[in-house]
C-alpha cells in the first residue's frame, strides 16, 4: 500500500545531500508528498484547537443515540473550561456500542454495551510475582548483634582493666600547694608532656604559639593538601604518612617528658634514679 | 493514581466483571494492533508505569475492585493476587512510555494473541 505513494522527489534529494540515511529520506520525502497532497485538498495539518476537540463531542452528545461513532478514543481536553472534554464512562460505552453497530447487544465479541465499564485486565500479580529474589545482598549486616556485641564486650574489657588498674595504682591528689615549698619534679599532665617538652628547647613563644599554631593550620589545611579520594587505608599514602610522622614525634616528646625528666627537669637516665613519673 | 493535568482523577470501580475478550475482536477494534502487556512474574510493584502514563490509563488496583470472573479459577486466582493491573485501551495511545520505565521489564508492547 505505501508503494502507491509517490516520493517527493526535491526532498529527498535534499535529505540524501544532508547525509540521510536512504531509508529515512525516502520515508520522509512520502511524508512531504502526503503533506503536500492534504493542503492541497484545503485540510489543516497540525494539533487541532481545544475548541474543535469540544464540539466534536458536542455533537456526539447531541447525537448520541442515532448511531454513528467510530472507535472510542480519548478525547481532547477542553481548553476553553467547557463542560465535557473527558467522556463520561457512560458515553464512552454508548460510543463503543455505537461503533460497534447500533448497540445490538451482541455478546459473541465479548464487550458488554450496557452502561458498564470496560477496562482490560493486564495481569493478575500473584505473591511469588514480588518476592522473587533477582541477586544475592552481600554487603549488609544489622547494627544488632553484630555491631553492638561487639561493641558490648570491648566496653566490659575495657572496664574491667580499669578497674583493676585503679585497684593497683595510686592516684592521690597530694596536700595543699605550698609556694614555699616548690617540688623538685614539676611536671605538667601527660598530656601536655609534649608541650612541655618543646619548651624545654624553645623560646616560650615559639614552642608554646608558634608550633602549635602551625600544627594546628596543617591539620586544617589537610583537605586541601591530600585530595586523595579513596576510602581505603592502603591507598592513602600522605595521610597515612602524615599521621604516622605526628603519631611519633607527639608520642616520643611526651615519653621524654614522662620517663626521662627528673629534678628540676634535667634528662635523667631511669636506671640512674628512677623513673621520673607520677600520677 | 496520579491527578491529570486538569487536576481530575478517572472514574474507577469496585465491581469489575473480568470477562474474556476475543483476541481477535480486539485486534480489529482498536489500532494500532499492537497492545500494553506485562508479565506478572517480573511485576515488583513499583507503580512507576502508572506514574509516567501521559494518559492515565494504566493502573494498579486491589483485588477487591474484581466482583466477579467468568471463570471459577480466574475469580480464584484474582482473589489471591496482590494487585490487579488494567489499562483502559480506548486512553491507551500506546506511547510504550510505561514500557520504557518499567525498571524489570516486565512491561511489554506487543500482540495480544489468544
Amino acid at each position: 500500500m505505501s508503494e502507491e505513494v509517490q516520493i517527493d522527489q526535491e526532498v529527498y534529494d535534499r535529505l540524501i545531500a544532508g547525509g540521510t540515511s536512504e531509508r529515512i529520506a525516502r520515508a520522509k520525502a512520502k511524508a512531504a508528498s502526503v503533506r503536500k497532497a492534504k493542503i492541497a485538498e484545503g485540510q489543516t495539518l497540525g494539533p487541532r484547537p481545544a475548541e474543535q476537540a469540544s464540539q466534536a463531542l458536542e455533537q456526539f452528545r447531541s447525537s448520541q443515540g442515532s448511531g454513528g461513532g467510530g472507535v472510542a478514543t480519548k478525547t481532547a481536553a477542553d481548553d476553553a473550561g467547557t463542560s465535557g472534554g473527558r467522556l463520561t464512562p457512560e458515553e464512552r460505552s454508548a460510543r463503543v456500542a455505537a461503533s460497534l453497530g447500533g448497540g445490538n447487544g451482541d455478546a459473541s465479541i465479548g464487550v458488554p454495551t450496557s452502561g458498564q465499564h470496560t477496562h482490560r485486565l493486564l495481569a493478575l500479580v500473584p505473591p511469588a510475582g514480588i518476592q522473587q529474589v533477582q541477586s544475592k545482598q552481600m554487603d549488609k549486616v544489622y547494627t544488632w548483634p553484630h555491631l553492638l556485641l561487639v561493641e558490648f564486650v570491648a566496653l566490659l574489657a575495657v572496664g574491667s582493666l580499669l578497674l583493676v588498674a585503679s585497684f593497683f595504682l595510686d592516684a592521690p591528689l597530694g596536700s595543699l600547694a605550698n609556694p614555699n615549698e616548690v617540688p623538685a619534679i614539676n611536671k605538667a599532665p601527660w598530656y601536655f608532656m609534649g608541650l612541655q617538652e618543646l619548651l624545654r628547647y624553645f623560646h616560650p613563644m615559639v614552642a608554646g604559639v608558634t608550633l602549635p599554631g602551625v600544627a594546628v593550620v596543617l591539620l586544617m589545611a589537610i583537605p586541601y593538601l591530600d585530595k586523595n579520594p579513596s576510602a581505603r587505608p592502603e591507598n592513602r599514602k600522605v595521610a597515612n604518612l602524615a599521621f604516622t610522622f605526628f603519631m611519633t614525634f607527639w608520642g616520643i616528646l611526651v615519653i621524654i617528658g614522662s620517663f626521662l625528666r627528673g629534678a628540676g627537669y634535667e634528662w635523667v637516665w631511669p636506671w640512674t634514679q628512677g623513673l621520673g613519673f607520677t600520677l | 493514581m496520579g491527578k491529570t493535568d486538569k487536576g481530575e482523577h478517572p472514574l474507577m470501580f469496585d465491581d469489575y466483571v473480568v470477562q474474556q475478550v476475543d483476541p481477535q475482536w480486539l485486534q480489529e477494534r482498536v489500532k494500532p494492533k499492537r497492545h500494553i502487556g506485562l508479565t506478572p512474574e517480573l511485576c515488583i510493584l513499583c507503580r512507576a508505569c502508572e506514574d509516567v502514563c501521559p494518559w492515565e490509563c494504566i493502573y494498579m488496583m486491589s483485588p477487591n475492585i474484581v466482583k466477579d470472573a467468568d471463570s471459577p479459577s480466574l475469580m480464584t486466582l484474582a482473589s489471591q493476587s496482590h494487585a490487579v493491573f488494567i489499562i483502559d485501551d480506548n486512553e491507551c495511545t500506546r506511547c510504550a512510555i510505561c514500557v520504557e520505565r518499567c525498571p524489570s521489564d516486565a512491561l511489554w508492547l506487543g500482540r495480544v494473541d489468544g
